[in-house]
């Protein structure tokens, strides 16, 4: 069975870009644009990893990354953060909230692949 | 003595304050830069993903190759769009701004604005109402600045109500101001998670960041925006009362319908013979 993934970004043009990439690489792909309904997509449709934008309007990638990882229900999910605010403060924080990994815009999506195919066969 | 040690206490207190203003200011400063750089890589990670993605894969339809392409275009046009602001406002800060004021009516900049916004606010799921008089008002104004500050207004609006769920209202309404002179005011209202009350009166301050009711965090975009925003009416040499003494125009933005916005005043004036420049 494909291994589901969820984009959660407000930027359309990110997100078919994402989609393309993602469904192209062979996975079961939803997406959600905001952070809210990425919550709500988490906790429903239990994707194995989540590609989490930061900044977005009703619920920060921030807040969704910690709703997650408190959540026992969820445990093992994977979470990629990705932003446009590259600062060292925001890594860290990315990172202390539980993500796995943290790329910063605009990223390779050689890279953004190969992270997601690397913590898909961790996750085995 | 004691006169002397009450005026360097005096001295103290001013100095403390103004040390303090500094640091806001710095710390103000230190968030606009790291929100231009946002709005920056927004559209650069599309433009990098998509021509990596047909980079990668040559037996692309071409259908898809040109839906791709059509996004790479139009990202970089949002991009030229943002540069431009930017240089705008450094324009602005160098005291080299221009701006040309000519009789605009500002009915027929609304209804325009309306229109080159409509995309953005389609692909959020937003509705626009556009509530406008039938007859033309004309203001003294650049009408470009004002065109596009009512583009950033309504672009702001749209990134921040509900997908699919927006409402956002552009609204031209004439009034009498003090002294029964007709004044007009241009709003943009949404029914997104609002500006806090006490943020209200300065989210237009250079630099300033707003934060939603709901985060409580910097918005994305809204301080860039704003400041830009108000920038643009600045160039249009028709900003708010207190930077400019020839100010006419203002714009409002109103995120919490139940709390109009204070209403600042564009003056109508009829067509004039001659045009300043």
């Amino acid at each position: 069975m494909s291994k589901r993934v969820l984009i959660v970004d407000d930027e359309p043009n990110i997100l078919i870009s994402l989609e393309f990439l993602m469904k192209r690489e062979g996975y079961e792909v939803q997406v959600a644009r905001d952070g809210e309904a990425g919550w709500e997509a988490a906790c429903t449709w239990r994707p194995d990893l989540v590609l989490l934008d930061v900044m977005m309007p009703r619920k920060s990638g921030f807040d969704v990354c910690q709703a997650i990882r408190a959540d026992e229900r969820l445990a093992g999910m994977r979470i990629v953060m990705l932003t446009a605010k590259g600062r060292d403060t925001d890594v860290a924080k990315g990172l202390a909230l539980g993500a796995d990994a943290y790329l910063t815009k605009p990223f390779s999506t050689r890279e953004l692949v190969q992270r997601v195919r690397d913590l898909l066969e961790d996750a085995r | 003595m004691e006169e002397k040690s009450r005026s360097l206490e005096q001295a103290t207190r001013e100095l403390r304050a103004v040390n303090e203003r500094l640091q806001e200011l710095d710390r103000l400063k230190d968030d606009f830069v790291s929100s231009v750089t946002h709005e920056l890589r927004t559209p650069l990670t599309s433009i990098r993903a998509l021509a990596e993605i047909m980079r990668d894969d040559l037996q692309m339809d071409a259908a898809q190759r040109t839906q791709f392409l059509d996004i790479v275009v139009a990202e970089t046009e949002r991009l030229t769009r943002l540069v431009n602001q930017v240089l705008d406002l450094a324009k602005i800060e160098s005291g080299h701004a221009n701006w040309s004021d000519t009789d605009v009516d500002v009915v027929a900049v609304a209804r325009q604005a309306a229109r080159a916004a409509e995309p953005v606010l389609r692909e959020r799921g937003a509705r626009l109402d556009v509530e406008l008089p039938d007859a033309p008002l004309w203001v003294r104004a650049d009408a470009d600045r004002l065109q596009q500050v009512l583009m950033n207004l309504l672009s702001n609006a749209a990134k921040f109500v509900s997908a699919e769920r927006g409402r956002v209202v552009l609204r031209v309404v004439t009034h009498v101001g003090s002294g029964g002179a007709p004044l007009v005011t241009v709003e943009v209202q949404d029914n997104g998670p609002g500006v806090p009350r006490e943020q209200q009166p300065v989210i237009f301050e250079k630099f300033r960041q707003g934060a939603t009711r709901s985060s409580g965090r910097p918005a994305r975009g809204w301080g860039c925006r704003s400041a830009l925003a108000s920038s643009s009416i600045l160039v249009a040499g028709c900003g708010y009362d207190r930077h400019r003494a020839r100010a006419r125009v203002s714009v409002s933005t109103c995120r919490d319908a139940a709390t109009p916005p204070p209403r600042r005043p564009i003056r109508p004036h009829p067509p004039a013979q001659e045009t300043r420049p």
